[in-house]
């Protein structure tokens, strides 16, 4: 290709003219690149240099334009955005670290280092004139938000979203919104009443702009970030729906114990979920007694172990709150708690241990490899165990033995999240992209919330729906994208060199590829990461990342074969 | 929502610029709102900056976090003040007016080009350690941006380094300024101030300070970090040979009715990540993790603690009671640990080349936080209550949408 290359060279502030021999650097681009106009700027990064750049690109008129700077890191990224803003589309620009990788490592060493940076600085030009980029329509997101599930993390993000001025689609597979907390009466740490806090959390969805669909389940989501197609069924009736961002808080399910410590065999033996039904009740109608006299609740009752090889969280406080409200009810009754280690971490919930022991109950460590063993022939009468830290076994009389489960991801979501481009993790529960943006999907416009991502507390399921909530405005508002040239870093398939095996639609992980009516591939630009996976499993070449392609790549390396420099 | 221009709201304020409160400012500013982002030291990015690796990816710390600091510095709408407090705050109708104290910067950030000649010119003249990029203990500086300080309690006002700039960003007339006072008028107020690691002195029976093998958790990622003074490798601090043998002691001060009676809550994960990496370098060596209740509570926690005890590290449930110097004696260890095997009730003194003490993260204090209603001001990450980074990014993100919903709901929203 012809054309003019411009390399603005900049020689911050004439720092690195000990290693960095400029006049010597000039000759060799000049020898290997005639097309090249070589110009020096004192300090780029200080911005008062701008101007000079931008009469320099319209005297020269330039195809291709390339800073020589600092890394990145330092002030180039700063510098790269700001040129970006000066210069004209048509122009393709690249920056190249002449500072940090190359002055600074080879100080001493003026030869090489001049050397090597003239190479750098013609590699980058050849890079430029092998660039390609994927044209990216942008046209503006819906400004509407599906939101999976009306537990406490979907409900909690559909009141910051209405309240943001956008319009809310609140799809609740039951009838009644709330979740799990419509099954639990108190809340740990602080024994807040559910029914309460469901009440003021379903104050936030009454609001003009949010519409709650019960009994509604989403089938399937496709379409494109800023415009997915969302297919809800309800009682029997389709529906499609275009939204601009979903959120995922379709919750997790409690497991129940079957099988084990003799639940369900014995009278007495129950999960921890049916004592939330029963103190629910106990604590509404306090004129009936509590008939028993002594409890024990035995800990990671089917977690923790080789099918589910996780801490589930909630279980240790859940067991704290509801010994402690047994307590509550008749103080009198002896309650010990069978653990792997009680799970309190922080300020309040080690409170909460802490008033537990203070509040006479008892705590006993157990091994997994000589779990605890359940006695009695109708109904529960005993519990036995080897403690753990001394050894020794202890026989408990117990008229109620709690078994604590964890909650385990809900079979339906794996669909949902191939439909959205999103890992699950080998439990089954759904990723973001952890540990820094935990409720982001690597597909824009996707997020996640509460236990589809991992059992959380309700007041950390909250936090998580605000928190999602504000990620999908910002994404609507035309996102963190600002500083990113549209279309960078994008795949593309060249549709005259496409066979259409359907490779690169399976092994996209986003759903980027897809089959286009001709029968070739085409990727969306707005779910492609630019992982490359495409390219790499594509037998004929047409999928390609036209920023870096092989054609690209060979003609950089050749460049460094030209080097006429010792 | 038609937010892309400048809201007319007040800016919010936010104190500190770690993870959460970095999290927070770049939400509201990308919803409109204009945003004051106060941080104490002079880097942006908190704590997290210090630690060299992320659990459980075992990702590079500071990076995501550097790129979220360079998007706040780039931000048209929130303006950064570092080395920066908040003295005092005063509530009024619609308003709060702040009274910020602002430590001027010996060297002017806009004009630095991290050249480093600052640094070396000052070497050159004997006083290693004066001039230092931040954090220190990394030779290459992680934090954005990359301006050297300049300690002036060792600083002997040469004034050689003003004279080397090349751009005249040490001025030397900045050494010697006293702070000044900045004012501002804000709708609302987020707290995320973070933590500190308590000081160890007052546990004696883990003599603090007498051993230069004995470290806190967060000193040692600094010694053994890829980016750090060894490169990765996990020496003795006392005389540079290679570790056989290392201890993590956990809920040092913390979990503990004299000092800080609650669980600091990422210690456990941080010491096994420790513990694995320490073993990925050096598979020979004997590692002992000596916990309270390993508390590995969060999404794929567990199976990071698996793999710990899997890979070979020792996981030993009790509080060790005494860590004490042993006598030099050709090439041994030289500090022992005191604890109880609880199953045989025995007490065993174990021997080892390095200890780490992990726990007792204090909660940083929210200044002027009571006299503000808690419709005015939100607290999030570790000062509210301890949480690791995922879960304090999210309570930074979840501070962002109540006060985001609070000022665009209050213009009626979209029409």
């Amino acid at each position: 290709m012809s054309g003019v290359s411009l390399a603005i060279l900049c020689t911050c502030r004439d720092t690195l003219k000990g290693t960095l021999h400029w006049r010597t650097i000039e000759q060799e681009i000049k020898a290997r690149r005639p097309m090249t106009h070589v110009g020096y700027l004192p300090s780029l990064c200080l911005y008062e240099d701008l101007d000079r750049v931008k009469s320099l690109v319209e005297q020269e008129r330039p195809r291709a334009l390339l800073i020589g700077a600092c890394s990145p890191f330092a002030k180039g990224r700063a510098v790269l955005d700001k040129l970006m803003t000066v210069c004209e589309a048509s122009i393709s620009v690249t920056l190249v670290d002449l500072r940090e990788g190359c002055a600074w490592i080879h100080t001493g060493d003026p030869r090489g280092a001049s050397a090597k940076a003239a190479d750098i600085v013609c590699m980058g030009l050849a890079e430029l004139e092998h660039r390609q980029s994927v044209r990216l329509e942008r046209s503006a997101p819906e400004q509407r938000v599906l939101v999976v599930g009306a537990g406490p993390a979907g409900l909690a993000a559909s009141e910051i979203l209405a309240r943001l001025g956008l319009e809310v689609v609140l799809a609740e597979r039951l009838e009644r919104p709330g979740g799990l907390l419509n099954q639990i009466g108190k809340l740990f740490p602080q024994n807040v009443s559910s029914e309460e806090f469901l009440g003021s959390l379903l104050k936030g969805i009454d609001h003009p702009a949010t519409t709650f669909l019960p009994q509604t389940t989403v089938s399937r989501i496709d379409g494109d970030p800023g415009k997915f197609i969302a297919h809800l069924s309800r009682s029997g009736d389709e529906e499609s729906l275009t939204v601009g961002a979903v959120i995922l808080a379709c919750g997790a399910l409690p497991v129940f114990p079957e099988g084990l410590f003799r639940f369900r065999a014995l009278a007495g033996v129950i999960s921890q979920m049916e004592l939330e039904t029963k103190l629910k009740k106990l604590e509404a109608d306090r004129t009936s007694p509590l008939e028993i006299t002594s409890a024990v609740f035995i800990q990671c009752v089917a977690a923790r172990d080789e099918v589910r090889p996780y801490c589930s969280t909630i279980c240790c406080p859940t067991a704290l709150k509801n010994a402690l409200r047994l307590k509550t009810l008749k103080p009198d009754l002896v309650v010990t708690i069978l653990h792997r280690g009680i799970m309190a971490p922080g300020k309040a919930l080690e409170e909460l241990y802490r008033h537990a022991m203070a509040s006479g109950v008892f705590f006993h460590l157990y091994d997994p490899a000589e779990p605890p063993e359940v006695a009695g022939r109708e109904r529960a009468e005993s519990v036995s165990l080897i403690d753990a830290l001394s050894g020794r076994r202890f026989v408990f009389t117990a008229d109620l033995v709690v078994l604590s489960t964890p909650l385990k991801p809900r079979p339906g979501v794996a669909g949902l999240a191939r439909d959205l481009g999103m890992r699950l993790d080998p439990m089954g529960f759904a990723c973001g992209r952890e540990p820094m943006q935990p409720l982001a999907a690597p597909v824009p416009g996707v997020y996640l919330c509460g236990a589809v991502r991992w059992p959380v507390p309700v007041h950390e399921a909250v936090d998580q729906g605000r928190a999602a909530a504000v990620k999908a405005a910002v994404f609507l508002n035309g996102g963190n994208t600002d500083r990113k040239a549209p279309g960078a870093g994008k795949a593309m398939v060249l549709s005259e060199a496409c066979g259409g095996c359907g490779w690169c639609i399976a092994v996209c992980p986003y759903g980027a590829c897809r089959r286009a009516e001709d029968g070739t591939s085409v990727i969306s630009p707005l779910r492609c990461q630019g992982c490359g996976l495409c390219a790499a499993v594509c037998p004929s070449g047409a999928a390609r990342l036209p920023e870096r392609s092989s054609a690209a790549l060979r003609a950089m390396v050749r460049e460094i074969a030209q080097r006429s420099l010792p | 929502m038609d937010s892309s221009k400048r809201s007319d709201s007040l800016p919010v304020l936010v104190v500190g610029a770690g993870v959460c409160g970095l999290t927070a400012a770049l939400d509201l500013a990308r919803l409109g709102i204009p945003v004051h982002l106060i941080e104490r030291e002079g880097h942006i990015g908190g704590q997290v900056m210090r630690l060299d690796k992320l659990y459980p990816s075992d990702h590079c710390a500071f990076c995501p976090v550097w790129t979220d600091g360079a998007a706040c510095l780039a931000h048209p709408l929130i303006t950064v003040h570092r080395r920066t407090s908040l003295d005092s705050l005063d509530p009024e109708p619609d308003r709060i007016a702040a009274v910020l104290k602002v430590q001027p910067p010996a060297i002017d950030p806009e004009a630095c080009i991290f050249c480093g000649l600052c640094r070396a010119v000052c070497e050159e003249n004997g006083a290693p350690g004066t001039i230092t990029m931040q954090p220190v203990g990394l030779p290459w500086d992680p934090a954005a941006p990359p301006v050297p300080v300049i300690d002036s309690a060792l600083c002997s006002r040469c004034r050689e380094c003003s004279a080397v700039c090349p751009t005249g960003a040490v001025r030397p007339d900045w050494l010697d300024l006293s702070p000044t006072t900045l004012r501002l008028a804000v709708a609302d107020v987020i707290f995320a101030t973070g933590f500190v690691e308590m000081d160890h002195s007052p546990l004696v029976e883990y003599s603090p300070g007498s051993h230069p093998d004995v470290f806190t958790a967060i000193d040692f990622e600094a010694w053994t970090a890829e980016a750090g003074p060894n490169a990765g490798l996990i020496r003795r601090r006392s005389n540079g040979a290679q570790a056989r043998s290392v201890a993590f002691i956990q809920c040092v001060g913390a979990r503990d009715q004299r000092f800080l009676p609650y669980c600091s809550a990422v210690c456990c994960m941080h010491a096994l990540k420790q513990a694995r990496w320490v073993k990925r370098r050096l598979p020979e060596a004997s590692i002992a993790v000596f916990f309270t209740d390993l508390r590995s509570v969060g999404k794929g926690y567990e199976g990071y603690a698996r793999a710990a005890a899997e890979e070979g590290v020792l996981l030993v449930r009790s509080r060790p009671g005494m860590v004490f110097s042993l006598p030099e004696q050709n090439g041994g260890s030289t500090v022992a640990v005191r604890y109880e095997d609880m199953r045989s009730a025995e007490v065993i003194t174990a021997e080892f080349d390095l200890v780490v003490l992990g726990g007792g993260l204090a909660l940083c204090p929210l200044p002027g936080a009571s006299v503000l209603d808690a419709k005015r001001s939100e607290i999030c990450g570790f000062c509210r209550e301890p949480v690791d980074v995922s879960q304090a990014v999210v309570q930074g993100s979840s501070a962002a949408a109540i006060i985001a919903a609070r000022l665009i709901g209050r213009k009626g929203g979209r029409q």
